[in-house]
């Protein structure tokens, strides 16, 4: 693997906004994104897109990628958390151009982690699924990050808890009405 | 559906109340505790 050049600045952004500055992710986002968005479209332009992306192993690529081995627990879960928001986002832009373009159906059945709310009898797209998200984080906003990192982000409980600072019980019991109530909105809209 | 945060959390509570239950006293549970709350009888079902 190549070492960037940028990745001791990069890794010492992380910590920075991990220690509470707030500028410093201004600062990481762009470089976070592109990553993701080069890694992400790699994937995407595959031939079977859906055998080739899993959220989790991208993100940990851009980490690996972007960011120094030698960090701390916490600011590697911030890097995954703000990893989560912007692939999130890189994969509806992706699926809303395909589906415009009516080029079949492959990015929006992506699999994600934790495959939650494509279950079996759930062959919900992602563009259902980020619609559903929105609605839930509209009544729920913590219970739809917890999903967004669960998702999009591969994080475990412990570090989606970590994350945005709740006890993982919290975590694990705040999915079960998430996971209920999305699988309810995904196959009454399926 | 969008719900206040009271109507919300109420199923939230019935919701894990539910579920603790064994699945065949889960219906009649909620049924009783909603009462003529038809609406939130469906959001739980």
């Amino acid at each position: 693997m190549e070492t960037s050049p940028d990745r001791l600045a990069l890794t010492k952004l992380l910590r920075q906004w991990s220690g509470g500055d707030k500028s410093a992710l201004d600062e990481l986002m762009p470089a976070v994104y592109g990553q993701l968005h080069r890694l992400a479209s790699r994937c995407l332009r595959a031939e079977r897109p859906d055998h080739t992306l899993r959220a989790t192993a991208l993100v940990h690529e851009a980490y690996l990628r972007l960011i120094d081995a030698d960090v701390a627990w916490q600011d590697r879960v911030h890097f995954f958390a703000v990893s989560a928001r912007l692939l999130r986002r890189i994969l509806v832009d992706h699926a809303k151009a395909n589906r415009r373009q009516k080029r079949g159906g492959g990015a929006e059945m992506i699999p994600l982690d934790e495959a939650l709310v494509v279950g079996p009898d759930s062959p919900a797209g992602l563009l259902e699924l980020d619609t559903a998200l929105q609605r839930l984080a509209a009544q729920d906003r913590r219970k739809s990050e917890i999903v967004e990192l669960l998702c999009f982000g591969g994080l475990t409980y412990e570090e989606a808890a970590a994350a945005l600072n709740i006890s993982p019980a919290t975590v694990h019991r705040d999915l079960k009405l998430a996971k209920a109530w999305l699988h309810r909105e995904l196959t009454r809209s399926a | 559906m969008l719900h206040t945060s009271d109507r919300w959390k109420q199923i939230e509570s019935l919701f894990h109340e539910g579920l603790a239950l064994p699945a065949e006293s889960r219906l009649r549970f909620l049924k009783e505790r909603c009462g003529d709350d038809a609406e939130m009888l469906k959001e739980l079902e």
